[in-house]
């Protein structure tokens, strides 16, 4: 039984106030709410974002005189395999298609980020946040200051080794030597004249480089050693990431982006072309960026025939199998060969080489018209083992088949995924992916569940990564979210349709936590000065995105738009801006008050049920309003006093001298008499034909009526999804859309008629919102149960966490029998 | 000058591998539940991250999600790393109530009793830290009767006090 009150309406009449609907008035920034407490939550974005202009549109797309750069890259990289170093010779075409001249040109030199005088390296505070990598303490009431042998062993590293390019010649094409200066991990190079409008450039330089050991320094890319093989002196699988200095972004929003590599942000680069021929000993096997162009020469004839048969295999095809791999790994090779790959329209170039790698392939018939066939290839070493043989090339597949359904065919030939001592990275056509097997005692290799889904999933993520940001061209080094966080949203999607019993992705409760803390900065933060990464660039992004399809949006609106959004911008660069803007622009629904809570504020979802009133309409007609009333005085409970005194068997004068009596023992003051009547007579009377239908009706119906208090506790606005449960317990789901709180942002009343009386109310009961107090969404309210009392009650049993690969393979025992006696 | 003591945290460095996917952080929850009278702590870690842990803490063939041994044991290794004192405490004395797996999340659950509203809770705290040298955690203390309040806890700074 629904407990609310009472309470009777008088006024039958709704009077429509014709009045002046007086605009909040939002000018741009200088406009200030200065009295009262209201809160403008959907305040049009115009007012933060950048200015449309003849680049990027006012509907988020690039604009009528859109531009941007092209840099094309030719390489010749040797890897010594014994020095652990790179040496090359680049040749760059800079291709001006900017309005402006550019006198001078910048270049990105990540690996100097390494060195003791980056800024990066001067800039990390002792026992402070800063750098990713080992740990140092500070002193404190807890203890002395600690430094990790972590720390230890990165110091000792660089201390013996020296990172950073070693610059040898920048020189034009007719081979001067062109001024650079170096600015910690940037490099200007002045152009001998102006490059105008239109213009090209070429440039020579030669460089070399120490290649980290990633599992010391933490990088992005190094090389992993494994001193157990059985070749003298184990060997190295080499991961080659931000290895050439590559041309700063120089873009219509920020002309050079200059900003400094500090290790968190990632980056943004131009497209172009590449031709890069990588020279490494002859045993080894390289994936890259790009396609191989001279297979006769650096594969065998069986190789390339399995890459062949790979093309239309159904499975996997090993180009380099298992038992060759391990054979391979026992001894090395003085010879060397060059492989030589080609990549077009892409922004970044990576590669990985080893003796160590065994090779699968599989084509992708994708059809279309971009890249009919791709193969999806994968490479690892034996440590890898079944999990990547099962696994990773099928993982690279299925993103493709997701991800071009939500945005666009994958345009390149190849997508690989390399195994390596990187946990997760991506670059154009190729991803680093860390999961293994776990070696045991009896000397094979096994595999958890969780590990097993590790690598699905962050194949599946930086394979999608190609996607965002490798071809919609977002920067990671400003925007952390504009790539992890779609990419976390798709994802999620790619998993789900993998195996929706594996619990993937990002659901809204998840964030729950991180969402009601204190501690948090709002999405629209710049990458490094993120305090939170993780939840602040990963999951809440994704988790909004989500929320943006299935509660707000729905999939139909949602998917049309974000497709169109990528397409805008497939080999282009877009900004929050654009995206903000297309997806509201596409799916024809205002979102500013979306983005606006989500990705600029620290609000979050706790929408509560206050109270709720029952309303009944009064019909005016005394016979009727007048039992009822006395019919809800019957039904409010008994004074305690009277009830106690009935107790005690107190005697009441009326009963005492009942001979005593007049009209009013006969007639309650309920009692309708002619006057009552008259008026209600008249009052029809009076009334309109339209006005007296209307009563007639509502009278003849006499529906319930209920208002609903809710109250916006979090202070992020959003659509309130009501469960209403009636007394028959058959239930029914409300939407009340966002715009319900636009003139009281903090409190809200609903009304509600229903031919059934309510039982009980119950706000977003699939979690779909990530509303953090969950107890108040219930009317009445029910006592939920903390986690901790919610374990008390139960103990579940989840038969698929076991590691039945590992278990199967324990042997059968008797059991043992205790002995007995009575 | 301030003595100087260099405590080395003796610990293997687990491959602090660079990431292009999240870095997943661990969240502790602090409810002071008035119904029920007791402080409830829960720790949750992502399961993924949690098994490089046991891995590297309990040995290479533990196993988390299988072996009811290697839970407990990480379990224990968990609440053996942090530190809760409410106001007065000169130790935590919270109950270890128990673990579970629950989707892609490892719980692991204390408790004791509370009589009257905290003024000050310190917490040092620092499981996987030093395996897991990115690890980042962040506490939650809720039912004191004010708003939410947090405080992150990192390896470079493992403890921190909130005052209500």
């Amino acid at each position: 039984m629904l407990s609310v009150p009472n309470i009777s309406v008088s006024v039958l009449f709704v009077s429509l106030v014709v009045g002046l609907v007086i605009s909040s008035g939002s000018r741009a920034a200088a406009v200030n709410q200065t009295k009262g407490d209201f809160v403008d939550k959907f305040r049009q974005l115009d007012e933060i974002l950048p200015t449309p202009n003849r680049y990027r549109n006012a509907a988020g797309e690039p604009g009528l005189a859109y531009w941007q750069q092209q840099v094309d890259y030719q390489i010749d990289v040797k890897l010594n395999e014994d020095e652990r170093s790179l040496q090359a010779d680049q040749t760059v075409t800079y291709h001006n298609n900017s309005p402006y001249t550019l006198k001078y040109l910048w270049l990105q030199l990540d690996q100097n980020r390494f060195k003791a005088d980056s800024l990066a390296e001067r800039s990390v505070e002792f026992g402070g946040i800063g750098r990713r990598g080992p740990t140092t303490v500070k002193e404190s009431e807890e203890g002395p200051a600690a430094i990790s042998l972590g720390e230890l062993r990165r110091q000792h590293w660089l201390a013996d080794n020296e990172p950073g390019y070693t610059i040898f010649s920048v020189q034009d094409a007719n081979g001067d030597a062109l001024p650079y200066t170096v600015v910690g991990s940037q490099m200007r190079i002045d152009l001998p004249k102006p490059l105008k409008q239109g213009e090209q450039v070429e440039f020579t330089l030669q460089f070399a480089y120490n290649i980290l050991e990633e599992n010391a320094v933490t990088a992005r890319a190094g090389y992993e050693h494994f001193p157990d093989d059985k070749r003298e002196g184990g060997n190295d699988i080499f991961l080659l990431a931000q290895w050439f200095p590559r041309l700063q972004a120089y873009s219509d929003y920020e002309a050079w982006h200059n900003k400094e590599f500090l290790g968190r942000g990632e980056f943004t680069l131009e497209f172009g072309n590449y031709d890069v021929t990588i020279t490494v000993p002859a045993d080894h096997i390289v994936s890259s960026t790009g396609v191989l162009q001279n297979p006769t020469e650096v594969l065998t004839k069986t190789q390339q025939k399995r890459l062949e048969q790979a093309k239309t295999a159904k499975r996997p095809v090993f180009v380099v199998t298992a038992e060759e791999a391990l054979e391979n790994e026992k001894a090395g090779t003085s010879d060397t060969k060059s492989w030589t790959f080609k990549a077009d329209n892409v922004r970044d170039f990576a590669w990985a080489s080893s003796r160590k790698f065994m090779w699968d392939a599989k084509g992708y018939q994708q059809g279309g018209d971009v890249a009919p066939l791709v193969m999806a290839m994968s490479f690892y070493p034996k440590e890898g083992g079944d999990l990547w043989k099962k696994y990773s090339t099928e993982a690279v597949v299925h993103t493709m088949e997701v991800y071009s359904r939500f945005s666009f065919d994958y345009p390149y030939p190849v997508a690989q995924s390399v195994n390596g001592p990187v946990g997760g990275m991506e670059y154009p056509m190729i991803t680093f992916n860390g999961p293994r097997t776990t070696w045991q005692e009896d000397g094979t290799r096994t595999y958890t569940l969780a590990e097993k889904r590790f690598l699905i999933g962050v194949v599946i993520h930086e394979i999608g990564h190609i996607y965002f940001p490798m071809i919609v061209n977002s920067d990671e080094r400003q925007w952390t979210w504009m790539d992890e966080g779609l990419n976390s949203f798709l994802d999620g999607v790619a998993g789900r349709e993998w195996d929706p019993d594996i619990p993937w992705g990002v659901e809204p409760r998840d964030i729950v936590d991180y969402m009601k803390s204190d501690i948090q900065v709002p999405i629209m933060t710049q990458s490094d000065s993120v305090l939170k990464l993780g939840p602040n660039a990963y999951t809440k992004p994704a988790a909004a995105l989500n929320i943006l399809r299935e509660v707000i949006l729905g999939r139909e609106l949602f998917d049309f738009a974000f497709k169109e959004f990528s397409e805008r911008w497939m080999f282009k660069r877009p900004t929050p801006a654009d995206f903000f803007r297309t997806m509201e622009e596409a799916s024809g629904v205002d979102l500013d008050w979306f983005w606006h809570g989500w990705f600029y504020t620290t609000d979050h979802v706790d929408i509560a049920i206050d109270k709720v009133y029952k309303l009944r309409l009064d019909t005016k007609n005394p016979d009727v309003d007048y039992p009822r009333r006395r019919q809800e005085v019957e039904e409010e409970p008994t004074s305690l006093f009277v009830e106690r005194n009935q107790q005690e068997g107190r005697e009441l004068w009326v009963e005492k001298n009942s001979d005593v009596s007049d009209f009013y023992d006969k007639h309650d003051r309920f009692t309708v008499t002619n006057k009552e009547r008259n008026e209600y007579r008249q009052l029809l009377a009076d009334l309109e034909d339209k006005e007296r239908a209307t009563l007639e009706r509502a009278v003849k119906e006499d529906k319930n009526y209920y208002v609903v208090d809710f109250s916006n506790v979090g202070g992020l606005v959003m659509p309130i999804l009501l469960e209403v449960t009636y007394v028959d317990d058959k239930k029914e789901l409300l939407h009340f859309p966002a715009e319900i709180w636009r003139r009281s942002p903090a409190s809200v009343s609903k009304l509600l008629v229903t031919d059934k009386e309510i039982k009980s109310l119950l706000i977003d009961p699939q979690w779909e919102t990530a509303d953090v107090d969950i107890e108040n969404n219930y009317y009445p309210r029910r006592i939920v149960a903390s986690r901790i009392e919610a374990f008390k009650q139960e103990k579940p049993i989840e038969p698929e966490y076991r590691d039945i690969m590992h278990d199967s393979k324990s042997k059968v025992e008797e059991p043992k029998v205790k002995k007995r006696k009575k | 000058m301030k003595r100087f003591m260099a405590g080395l945290w003796v610990c293997l460095l687990l491959a602090t591998q660079a990431q292009g996917h999240q870095q997943n952080e661990s969240l502790v929850s602090i409810l002071f539940n008035q119904r029920t009278g007791m402080i409830e702590v829960a720790h949750r870690f992502y399961i993924h991250d949690a098994e490089h842990v046991v891995k590297r803490v309990v040995g290479k063939t533990a196993d988390l999600l299988s072996n009811p041994t290697t839970q407990s044991e990480f379990a224990q290794y968990v609440v053996n790393h942090i530190s809760i004192l409410v106001d007065a405490d000169s130790e935590s004395g919270f109950e270890l109530l128990g673990y579970e797996v629950q989707g892609k999340f490892f719980w692991v659950y204390q408790e004791k009793p509370y009589t009257a509203k905290p003024h000050q809770v310190d917490i040092g705290y620092d499981p996987q830290m030093e395996v897991w040298p990115s690890k980042r955690t962040v506490v939650n203390i809720e039912g004191t009767g004010g708003p939410i309040r947090s405080m992150e806890l990192t390896p470079f700074q493992p403890s921190g006090s909130l005052v209500f």
